[in-house]
């Protein structure tokens, strides 16, 4: 393809162009230094702020893996678990930040509470006990010890057949 | 190739290299030899390796164009921060190169050209490479770079009108215009 009339003046403005850069271009030299100058001092640091920051980001992501796991599994204390009554007694667990003389105050309060319910309870009697009350309690209430009905039915017996003999005589 | 025997060779392209990434980055010094530095910096690194499959002045060509595509959309992407560095608004765009008036307006009218119609015409004009070779530097296909290449023309053509050129006196016929493909 030969370059037209219109081709060759646009060849002839870029060719102007080309005369006024090549006066104005760099130093090769100038360049390829700084380039290496560069290459050794950005080579070097780079590579362990990417190793520093990829363990980061790996150590942030291991621990969010192992909360939520540690989340997600139900807590085995939770499970049906007898409330004593030192434990419904038992202060819900303070702030650490609360200073422990007012911890121990408050447990010796809740202790003494706790002794004084105590004593009540074993004094406690129903209104209904009266009710509960009879006269044959002490009849009811003993048993007969077993050698004695023996020797009392041998006795009874005894008289009985002698009174039968006498009457058929 | 040897880092030796590449240098010789990038020093023999050196010029033809910086008017090509003056043109990538539309004739901005300072930003041309700051991509130039940095393919440099790429081809001692090895993130650039000639492997000797097309011929050095392309690939080396194709190296400084991606070059300066990603140097211009750090420089968007510094611009659309808050924190806008000197110089990287686009204030220093135009050449600081004192040129003659009429290459003022050929460049202007080269300015008016989309990018893909500009560095085909730069290539093929200014470079003197052939529209296959063009079209390898901005890696689409022959047909594409004849459709820049045409179209370009013809744009240009109509800028130079526009501008008032005078684009067929005065001028330095370059003694090598041969074919083009």
């Amino acid at each position: 393809m030969e370059l037209g009339g219109d081709e060759k003046r646009i060849q002839a403005l870029f060719s102007e162009l080309s005369f006024e850069n090549q006066s104005r271009a760099p130093q090769f030299e100038h360049l390829w230094t700084r380039a290496q100058a560069n290459d050794t001092g950005a080579r070097h640091p780079g590579r362990p702020v990417a190793v520093l920051v990829s363990l980061l980001v790996t150590a942030a992501a291991c621990s969010l893996v192992v909360w939520t796991w540690y989340t997600s599994i139900p807590n085995s204390n939770s499970v049906i678990q007898p409330v004593t009554l030192e434990a419904r007694y038992t202060p819900t667990p303070v702030k650490a930040e609360q200073p422990r003389k007012r911890h121990i105050a408050r447990r010796r309060h809740v202790e003494r509470s706790i002794a004084i319910e105590a004593a009540l309870l074993s004094n406690w009697q129903s209104p209904t006990q009266q009710f509960m009350s009879s006269p044959t309690d002490l009849a009811l209430g003993s048993l007969p010890t077993l050698n004695q009905s023996v020797k009392d039915l041998e006795s009874f017996l005894s008289k009985n057949s002698e009174i039968m003999k006498e009457s058929n005589q | 190739m040897e880092i030796s025997e590449l240098k010789a060779e990038l020093e023999k392209l050196h010029t033809a290299s910086f008017g090509w990434a003056l043109s990538c980055c539309r004739q901005n010094r300072s930003e041309a030899e700051e991509v130039l530095q940095t393919v440099y910096l790429k081809i001692l690194q090895g993130k650039a390796l000639y492997r000797g499959e097309s011929k050095l002045q392309t690939w080396l060509f194709a190296v400084i164009r991606k070059t300066a595509i990603s140097e211009r959309r750090k420089q968007l992407l510094r611009s659309l921060s808050p924190i806008v560095s000197p110089g990287a608004d686009g204030s220093e765009i135009e050449s600081d190169f004192e040129r003659s008036e009429m290459q003022r307006r050929f460049q202007e009218a080269l300015a008016q050209l989309p990018a893909r119609q500009r560095e085909t015409l730069h290539l093929v004009f200014y470079q003197d490479l052939s529209l296959s070779e063009a079209a390898e530097v901005m890696n689409v296909s022959v047909g594409s770079a004849r459709r820049h290449y045409e179209r370009g023309k013809k744009r240009l053509r109509e800028a130079l009108d526009r501008e008032g050129v005078d684009y067929g006196v005065g001028w330095r016929r370059k003694e090598n215009s041969g074919a083009v493909l």
